[in-house]
């Protein structure tokens, strides 16, 4: 082995970290190479002055500095973990949500509660209308009352009864019709469908009583094919009333 | 919190707890000073260079990523080492005119003046060569973690650490 390589194993050798065979190998050469122990020796004399540098301690204000150093990036980084904190984020924007929430549906339920009231209202002061309308003493009137009253599509027994009324005492053929017009829409009731029965068999004009017929057809009211047989016996009935009578009967029985 | 690793204690300052440092300052701060004070063999310097370490520690703490701690704080060690260098080469060549100028009339009597003579010695040394042995003999930091440090292999490192050693002595004979 050269001189070089023995030397370069040198500082492991001393350290006592070479493997055996490498150690035996240096030894052996040790024994024969004069230049290489006095190059081992004072490397073995140097190591020892450096194995003695101690480590050097730094002043306090290295510490201090470094104190103060932590303590300014510490206070850097606050605002910012604050801000990336989803939880903290999180609650306020919840908080604002809710808030805005409570004022949006305050707005809502006033103005739904408003419209509510304003369509009541109205309904109210249209209703006293009709209802004043259907005993006007102009005919006119009384049908525009009538047809009025169709528009009120929810059922209304204040409503109905005025429209019965007017289709048993009123005295304009014309307006009796608007008004059986005007029931059948609210054939669901009993009250207005006996009204119509009732009504066939007492009316003595013919074209209310071929709007009756036609309208106890529509609504199929098989009660009504007793008054309508009468009717048909009856040899004052007109024959145009008859034939009505002849031509929706069918339907009934 | 004393029990917890170098990595573990890094791990944590990377996610936030920036107070954790203090850890890792007293654990570090007497070698790596004393790793600068080899380098440029001023107390001064070094232990504003030791400042500036945790400083970079706490700025690139995300990059840190679970490495070996010693390692990596080192590597940041060496990075600015090598910059104040650069920063510093005029004044600093003037410098060492001025030390080879004392080293002659030099005699080492007493016990300081033979640590005096081997600093300068040392700082007669290549930065690389100087700082192999101040890893390997002051910090006595491992070759293989060195190799880590340096970006090199173990046994790159070994070698080129005995040619330094080799240099350091003949220097030191020479002007003793």
């Amino acid at each position: 082995m050269k001189c070089t390589e023995i030397q370069n194993q040198f500082t492991d050798y001393l350290e006592g970290s070479v493997s055996e065979v490498a150690n035996s190998d240096v030894k052996e050469h040790l024994n024969s190479c004069a230049n290489c122990y006095q190059e081992l020796e004072e490397l073995k004399s140097f190591l020892t002055i450096l194995d003695n540098e101690k480590l050097d301690i730094p002043s306090a204000n290295l510490r201090m500095n470094f104190e103060k150093m932590l303590a300014k990036e510490i206070e850097k980084e606050q605002p910012k973990v604050v801000q990336l904190q989803p939880e903290q984020n999180w609650k306020t924007y919840l908080r604002v949500a809710a808030s805005v929430l409570i004022v949006i549906s305050a707005f809502l339920i006033g103005k739904y509660e408003s419209n509510v009231t304003k369509i009541a209202n109205n309904y109210q002061v249209e209703k006293q209308q009709v209802l004043a309308l259907l005993e006007n003493s102009s005919a006119s009137k009384r049908i525009l009352a009538v047809t009025n009253a169709e528009e009120f599509t929810k059922k209304d027994t204040k409503i109905i009864d005025a429209l019965i009324n007017r289709l048993f005492f009123d005295n304009n053929a014309n307006v009796r019709s608007a008004a059986a017009e005007a029931l059948s829409k609210f054939s669901t009731e009993m009250i207005v469908r006996d009204a119509l029965i009732k009504s066939l068999e007492t009316e003595k004009n013919a074209s209310v009583q071929i709007e009756l017929i036609e309208i106890l057809a529509k609504i199929q009211e098989k009660r009504a094919v007793e008054s309508m047989e009468k009717i048909l016996k009856n040899e004052e009935t007109p024959q145009y009333v008859k034939q009505q009578i002849e031509l929706n009967l069918p339907s009934l029985l | 919190m004393k029990h917890l690793t170098d990595e573990e204690v890094m791990l944590q300052i990377a996610n936030g707890k920036l107070d954790m440092l203090t850890i890792l300052f007293d654990r570090y701060n007497v070698r790596i000073y004393n790793f600068f004070n080899k380098m440029v063999h001023n107390k001064m310097v070094s232990e504003d260079l030791t400042q500036d370490v945790f400083m970079k520690v706490i700025k690139y703490k995300a990059s840190y990523k679970n490495k070996n701690f010693a390692a990596w704080i080192y590597t940041i060690a060496r990075n600015i080492f090598s910059s104040h260098y650069q920063k510093t080469k005029k004044e600093r060549s003037n410098e060492i005119d001025d030390n080879t100028m004392s080293n002659e009339v030099l005699v080492s009597e007493s016990r300081q003046e033979e640590l005096d003579h081997l600093q300068k010695a040392l700082l007669q040394l290549k930065n690389s060569e100087r700082e192999l042995i101040v890893m390997h003999r002051f910090q006595e930091i491992k070759y293989e973690q060195i190799a880590q440090i340096i970006g090199s292999s173990e046994n790159a490192v070994k070698v080129k650490t005995h040619r330094a050693l080799k240099k350091l002595k003949e220097i030191y004979f020479q002007t003793a």
